[in-house]
């Protein structure tokens, strides 16, 4: 069973403001930096952006698992936030705006491959890199976790993105509420039926695998 | 048979809810209830605990290799030389002449045609009054000015004015010459004003 995270957890703080608890500023909160933020202060953006760095990336990276994109999609993200910083209704919570244009950019993206693959004669090729000898075998968890991934795609976006931020990453359903701008009944209804999806697709697929091995 | 407490569509939904944790109490009560009752939906249950618990395995097993501060690192020298917050402009909307003139000219279109279909305004008649003002023309054999041949269109503007001489033909019939060109005008040949028409002389 996962566990219920505790409201606003994942929004308020992360690790990154624990570690670096000498610095006064890092005391300051969400509101007063986004207000420095808004009237130039980058440094004001920058405690910001150590705030929520690894929390974004770690969204954006269930949803895109190449690392590289994930990163510029992470800074794509904060570029965006800057520039929007007027248009953030400061009475609200920073993470879940934040977080919302991290997602909306991602799913942007996703959109662009998909649209340029299509029409693509030749597809990209991978890293052609070689394995560390030394480094234990990831091939377990990374089947685990690419056959997640795959059954995820095939769940529409609007439950996935609610399935990904409950059940991955551990969001609150109010949390989630904030970050897709839905009620929280709405969120409610989405997670059992995107929790619905994903075990109908999940058996699908370890039937297909069993059908496979069987012969 | 006992009957059962809710219906096992309203149970399964109660079962992705549970699956997380996310029911309240008084819906965990019923379903509990109804799991003791339906081996189907238990069954169902299992199922989905199983499915999640795949997810709980995944959900811890993605570390972030980058260190923290790699992020502002790559965007950092990109904001210090903004110095201020751009502000979201909307794209700009430039006027667009090919695209207003075939508005425009549909609009006429749309009206010219929504006029002509008006009763009364038969194609024939816009046709006569507008492209072709010279054929309705008024004659006037015996007038003291002479006879004249005028424009009578909405403009009233005269076309041409050819001076015609009345002329008694061998038969007794009256012929027209036209001064300026010697051609020879038979009056049943000049158009006639239709019903209702004015003659302007």
């Amino acid at each position: 069973m996962l566990r219920m995270t505790e409201p606003d957890a994942n929004f308020d703080s992360s690790e990154t403001d624990r570690e670096s608890d000498d610095s006064v500023r890092s005391l300051a909160t969400d509101a007063r930096l986004v207000d420095h933020a808004r009237h130039g202060d980058t440094d004001a953006f920058g405690q910001l952006v150590m705030r929520y760095e690894r929390r974004v990336l770690k969204v954006i990276r269930r949803f895109m698992p190449d690392q590289d994109m994930a990163q510029d999609l992470a800074q794509e993200t904060f570029l965006k936030a800057f520039d929007r910083l007027d248009q953030f209704d400061p009475s609200r919570r920073f993470g879940p705006w934040l977080f919302r244009i991290a997602v909306n950019s991602t799913y942007d993206h996703l959109r662009k491959i998909k649209r340029k693959g299509r029409w693509m004669v030749f597809s990209e090729a991978g890293d052609d890199r070689v394995p560390d000898p030394e480094a234990a075998d990831p091939r377990g968890e990374l089947d685990l976790s690419q056959e997640v991934q795959t059954v995820l795609e095939d769940i529409p976006e609007a439950y996935r993105t609610v399935l990904v931020l409950r059940d991955l990453e551990g969001f609150s359903t109010s949390e989630v509420a904030a970050v897709t701008e839905r009620t929280e009944a709405t969120i409610r209804w989405r997670l059992a039926e995107a929790r619905r999806m994903f075990k109908e697709a999940w058996d699908r697929r370890q039937r297909f695998i069993e059908e496979e091995q069987l012969g | 048979m006992q009957k059962l407490t809710m219906k096992c569509e309203d149970a399964r939904h109660l079962v992705h809810l549970s699956a997380g944790n996310d029911t309240f109490p008084d819906e965990e009560h019923l379903l509990s209830e109804h799991l003791h009752q339906c081996s189907d939906c238990r069954a169902y249950h299992a199922g989905m605990v199983r499915a999640m618990s795949v997810l709980e395995q995944v959900r811890d097993r993605q570390p972030v290799e980058r260190p923290t501060g790699s992020v502002w690192a790559g965007i950092s020298g990109q904001l210090k030389n903004r110095r201020t917050p751009e502000r979201y402009e909307p794209p700009r909307r430039h006027f667009n002449v090919a695209v207003a003139t075939l508005c425009a000219c549909s609009l006429m279109l749309a009206i010219v045609t929504a006029v002509r279909s008006l009763p009364g305004n038969d194609a024939d008649g816009w046709n006569n009054q507008n492209l072709m003002p010279a054929m309705h023309v008024g004659f006037s054999p015996g007038s003291a000015a002479g006879p004249s041949v005028r424009n009578v269109s909405s403009s009233g503007s005269s076309v041409q004015r050819p001076q015609l001489i009345p002329f008694k033909g061998p038969s007794g019939e009256i012929l027209y010459i036209d001064q300026a060109t010697g051609q020879a005008w038979v009056p049943n040949l000049i158009p006639q004003a239709r019903q209702g028409e004015r003659l302007d002389f």
